[in-house]
C-alpha cells in the first residue's frame, strides 16, 4: 500500500474532524455570549475560562 | 443638501440565512470549476482533493480572525474597517483599495465565466450559428449583460440582492452535493474505482503549494459577510455563524466532489487509454466537467445550468462586495465623497455601485481574465494576511474598548499558522502567473500614492469617535507635558494638591482634560447638545484653573468621544504628553475588570508616565511607603515618592516583602535611583519583612503612613481574569491614600506598540 495514499487519507479524515470541531465550539461561544449578555472581552474570558 | 444625502443610513434587512448564502455564492463561482481540473493536473488525484481540504482549514482560520472582527466592529467595510483600527488610515486606505480591487476582479471572472458557458450552451444547440460575431466577443457580450443585470439587482436593495443570491447559491450547492452523493455511490458500487487515487501525489507533497495558491479564490466569501455588518439583523451573532457555515460548507463540498471527480472516469474504458487522473488532468480548466460529463447522463446540460447557477450567484456577491469597499472609502474622504452617496429611495450606494460596474465590466471586456483573477487571488491572500495580522493587534489593544460577539479559541495560534500559510501562498503564486505578480504591486503602489497626495488631506479627522468641542491652548514649548483627566468639580479639587506638586517638580506645562462620552447613535458632529454635555466638564476645568493657572503655563480641552479610555489615549499621543494624571473612585464598576473600565486600558496602553490617585485629597504626606520589588514602575515609584515627600519635609519608607521564592535587594536600588530622586538618601529608610502573602503585607504596614506609592504590576490578560495582581488587591483593600504609578516605554511597551 502507498505510503502518502495513507498518509493523504489520514490527512482528510482529520480535516474534516478538525473542522466540524471548531464549528461545533464557535457555535457554542456565539451561543454562550449571547444567552449570557456577555459583552467585554474579560467577561467573556472569564466565563470561558469558568465553563471549560 | 449634500450631508443628508450622506448621512442616510443603509437598511437593516439581512437574516442569517442570506448572509450565508452570500459567502457561500461568493465562494462557489469560478474557482472550483476552473481549479479542480488544474489542481488534479499539476498536483495529482490525491492532490485535488487534499487541495481543497487543507485550503478549507485556512480558510477557517481566517473566517475565525473575521468572525471575532465582524463581531466587534459590525460595519460596511470588512478589513478596511479593521485594518482602520490595528494601523490607522493609510494602511486602511490600501485594505480597502485592495479590496475593492479583488472584489471587482474576481466579478469579473465570474461574468466571463458565465459568458463562456451560455455561449457553449448555445453552440451547442446550434443557435450561435446564425449570430455573425467571434465566439469571443460572443462571449464578452454576454459577460456584459450578466454584469449589468446583477448591478441593477443590488440597485434595487438589499433585500431583493439577498433573495436572488440565496435562490442561486442553494441551486448550485444542491446540485455540487449532488454530484458528490453520486460519485461516493458509484465508488461504492464499483470499489475498483478508488484505484484512481494511485500514485495518490505522483508529482510530491510540495506541489500542493502551488494548487492551494491558484484555488484560494474559491474560500474568499467571509469578506462579503463581513460586508453586510450595516445590513445585517443582529450582526454580533449572525456574522460570525454566516462564516462558519459557509466555510464548513464549501469544504465538505469541495471535497466529495473532488471526490467524485477522481472517480467519474473508469480506468480502461473507451477513450481511456491512461491513468485517470492523467485524464483529467490534460483538460486543465474543463478537466472537471469532462470528467462529471462521464458521471452521470446528461452530464453536460446539468454541470451548464450548475456553472451558470455558480457564476451568477458569485458575481451577484462579488458586486455586493466590492460595492461595499468603495462605499467605505468614499465615506469617510478618502475616495471623493460622492463614493458614498446612498439612493434616498433604493437606499443603496448607487455612485459606488456604479464606478464598481464600470470596474467589473472594463476588465471583463478588455484584460486577460485568468492573470487579472491570479492577481485578485494574490490580493485576497494579502488582505486575510493584514486581517489576521489585525485581529492580533486589535485584540491585545482594543479589547477593553470592543463589544464582542464572538471571540476565537486558542488565540493567537490560529492567526499565526493563517499569517505564515498565507504569506508562503502568495508568494507560490509567482509560479503560476508573472502577470499577477506584476498587476497587484501596480494597483498596491496607485492606491499607496492616492492616499499621500489625495486622501490623506481630505480624510475625515474625527473618525467617528472624538471630538474637539472647545480648545484654548497655551504656547508651544519643549517643557515636559502633564496632563490632567478631570470628570466633575469634586474629583478636580482632590487632584490639585498632587498635580501642583509633581507640576512643580517637573516645571510643567499642564493640560486640563475633560472627555465627553456620547452615545454611538448620536452622531459626534452633532453639536446641537454640546453645552448641556460640557457643563459638568467645564465647572471641574474652572476649579482646577483657580489653582493651577497662575503657577504653570496651562491648556484646557473638553472633547466628545465614543469611549472615555480611547479618547483619553489618543489625546495623549496628539498632544506628546509626559504623563497623566487621573483620579479613581476604588472598587471597579465594571465586572472583569482591575481597576475599571477607563482605568484599566489607560495604564496598560497610555504611551507615557501615569499617576492614579485614590482618595489622596488635599493632605500632607509626610511619611510615605513606598513597596518596591524593582522594574521601571518601582523606579517611577519611588521618583513620585520623592517629590512628594520632598515637598513637606517628609520621609520615604522603601518596603520589601521577601518569601522563599523571592528576595530582594533594596540598598542596591535605591543607589541606583538616587541621580533621579528630589530627596537626600538620608531621609530614605529601608524595610524588609518576610511574608508569604504579600499584598496583605503591604496593606497591614500601610496603616501606619500618610501615603502608599505603588509601581503597576503588568501581566498578561489571561492572568488578570484570574487572579488579582499585587496592586489590584491592595488598591481595593487598603483604607490609606494610594497612588499607583506605571513608567512609559520599555521593551514591551515596544513590542505591544509594533504587534
Amino acid at each position: 500500500m502507498e505510503i502518502d495514499f495513507i498518509i493523504g487519507w489520514i490527512i482528510l479524515a482529520i480535516v474534516v474532524v478538525f473542522i466540524t470541531y471548531l464549528v461545533l465550539l464557535c457555535r457554542s461561544t456565539i451561543k454562550l455570549i449571547d444567552e449570557k449578555k456577555l459583552r467585554s472581552l474579560r467577561e467573556i474570558m472569564q466565563e470561558l475560562h469558568n465553563g471549560r | 443638501m449634500e450631508d443628508k444625502t450622506l448621512s442616510s443610513e443603509l437598511s437593516r434587512e439581512l437574516g442569517l440565512f442570506p448572509i450565508t448564502m452570500m459567502g457561500l455564492g461568493m465562494m462557489i463561482g469560478a474557482g472550483v470549476f476552473l481549479g479542480l481540473g488544474n489542481s488534479i493536473f499539476v498536483a495529482g488525484p490525491g492532490g485535488g482533493i487534499l487541495t481543497f481540504a487543507l485550503n478549507g482549514v485556512l480558510a477557517m482560520f481566517t473566517a475565525m480572525a473575521y468572525a471575532e472582527l465582524s463581531s466587534a466592529i459590525p460595519r460596511a467595510g470588512g478589513a478596511y474597517n479593521y485594518a482602520r483600527l490595528g494601523f490607522g488610515r493609510g494602511t486602511s486606505f490600501v485594505a480597502g483599495w485592495m479590496e475593492w480591487f479583488a472584489s471587482s476582479v474576481a466579478g469579473s471572472l465570474y461574468a466571463v465565466t458565465f459568458g463562456i458557458y451560455i455561449v457553449r450552451y448555445l453552440e451547442g444547440l446550434g443557435i450561435m450559428a446564425y449570430i455573425p460575431l467571434s465566439t469571443t466577443i460572443n462571449e464578452k457580450i454576454i459577460a456584459i449583460m450578466a454584469a449589468s443585470l446583477f448591478l441593477y439587482i443590488n440597485y434595487k436593495g438589499a433585500s431583493e440582492t439577498g433573495k436572488v443570491g440565496s435562490f442561486c447559491t442553494l441551486g448550485q450547492t444542491l446540485f455540487l452535493i449532488f454530484i458528490g452523493l453520486v460519485g461516493i455511490f458509484m465508488a461504492l458500487k464499483d470499489p475498483s474505482r478508488l484505484q484512481n487515487f494511485k500514485p495518490f501525489l505522483p508529482n510530491g507533497w510540495s506541489k500542493l503549494l502551488v494548487t492551494m495558491g491558484f484555488t484560494y479564490v474559491a474560500f474568499e466569501g467571509f469578506e462579503v459577510i463581513a460586508q453586510t455588518g450595516d445590513e445585517a439583523i443582529d450582526p454580533r451573532k449572525n456574522l460570525p455563524k454566516a462564516m462558519f457555515y459557509s466555510v464548513y460548507i464549501v469544504t465538505i463540498t469541495y471535497i466529495i466532489v473532488s471526490f467524485a471527480t477522481i472517480v467519474a472516469v473508469k480506468a480502461g474504458s473507451p477513450g481511456i487509454n491512461m491513468p485517470p487522473w492523467q485524464w483529467i488532468g490534460q483538460f486543465k480548466e474543463r478537466g472537471f466537467g469532462e470528467a462529471i460529463a462521464r458521471l452521470m447522463p446528461m452530464g453536460n446540460l446539468l454541470l451548464t445550468l450548475a456553472v451558470i447557477f455558480a457564476a451568477t450567484s458569485a458575481l451577484n456577491a462579488t458586486i455586493y462586495s466590492a460595492t461595499r469597499a468603495s462605499y467605505a472609502l468614499g465615506r469617510d474622504h478618502m475616495l471623493p465623497k460622492f463614493f458614498a452617496k446612498i439612493s434616498k429611495k433604493r437606499k443603496t450606494p448607487w455612485v459606488a455601485l456604479s464606478i464598481t460596474g464600470g470596474l467589473i465590466i472594463l476588465v471583463a471586456t478588455v484584460l486577460p481574465t485568468m492573470d487579472v483573477a491570479s492577481s485578485a487571488s494574490i490580493m485576497f491572500l494579502l488582505l486575510f494576511f493584514m486581517v489576521n495580522i489585525c485581529v492580533i493587534k486589535i485584540r491585545v489593544n482594543m479589547a477593553d474598548e470592543l463589544t464582542y460577539g464572538y471571540v476565537m479559541p486558542f488565540f493567537p495560534l490560529f492567526p499565526i499558522i493563517a499569517i505564515i500559510c498565507q504569506g508562503i501562498l502568495a508568494v507560490w503564486l509567482v509560479h503560476m502567473s508573472l502577470i499577477a505578480w506584476i498587476i497587484a504591486p501596480v494597483w498596491i503602489f496607485s492606491g499607496i500614492a492616492i492616499y499621500h497626495f489625495y486622501s490623506k488631506s481630505r480624510v475625515i479627522t474625527s473618525e467617528g469617535e472624538i471630538q474637539i468641542l472647545e480648545e484654548e491652548k497655551a504656547p508651544e514649548g519643549d517643557e515636559y507635558k502633564i496632563m490632567v483627566s478631570v470628570a466633575n468639580p469634586q474629583n478636580a479639587l482632590q487632584m490639585v494638591r498632587t498635580t501642583y506638586m509633581l507640576c512643580g517638580a517637573k516645571k510643567a506645562r499642564v493640560e486640563l482634560l475633560h472627555m465627553v462620552p456620547v452615545p454611538a447613535q448620536t452622531p459626534l458632529t452633532d453639536l446641537s447638545h454640546a453645552e448641556e454635555y460640557m457643563m459638568e466638564g467645564k465647572e471641574a476645568i474652572v476649579e482646577t484653573m483657580l489653582y493651577l493657572a497662575p503657577l504653570f503655563p496651562l491648556s484646557t480641552t473638553v472633547r466628545y468621544c465614543r469611549n472615555i479610555a480611547r479618547g483619553i489615549i489618543s489625546a495623549i499621543r496628539e498632544k506628546k504628553t509626559d504623563m497623566l494624571i487621573i483620579g479613581w473612585h476604588g472598587r471597579p464598576k465594571t465586572y472583569g475588570f482591575r481597576f475599571g473600565s477607563t482605568v484599566d486600558p489607560i495604564i496598560e496602553r497610555a504611551p507615557c508616565n501615569v499617576v492614579i490617585l485614590k482618595d489622596t485629597g488635599n493632605r500632607k504626606f509626610k511619611n510615605i511607603l513606598v513597596p518596591i520589588a524593582g522594574g521601571p514602575n518601582g523606579a517611577f515609584a519611588l521618583e513620585v515618592a520623592s517629590i512628594l515627600a520632598g515637598k513637606e519635609d517628609g520621609k520615604i519608607v522603601t518596603l520589601s516583602v521577601y518569601n522563599k521564592e523571592r528576595s530582594f535587594n533594596l540598598e542596591e536600588f535605591i543607589n541606583e535611583q538616587q541621580d533621579k530622586l528630589s530627596i537626600s538618601k538620608e531621609r530614605i529608610h529601608t524595610k524588609t519583612i518576610q511574608e508569604t502573602n504579600i499584598a496583605k503585607a503591604i496593606i497591614e504596614e500601610g496603616k501606619n503612613y500618610d501615603l502608599i506609592v505603588l509601581g503597576y504590576t503588568q501581566m498578561p490578560k489571561i492572568h488578570q481574569v484570574t487572579k488579582a495582581s499585587i496592586p489590584e488587591t491592595v488598591a481595593q483593600n487598603c483604607q490609606t491614600p494610594l497612588l499607583i504609578v506605571k513608567a512609559s516605554g520599555g521593551l514591551r511597551s515596544f513590542i505591544k506598540r509594533w504587534i
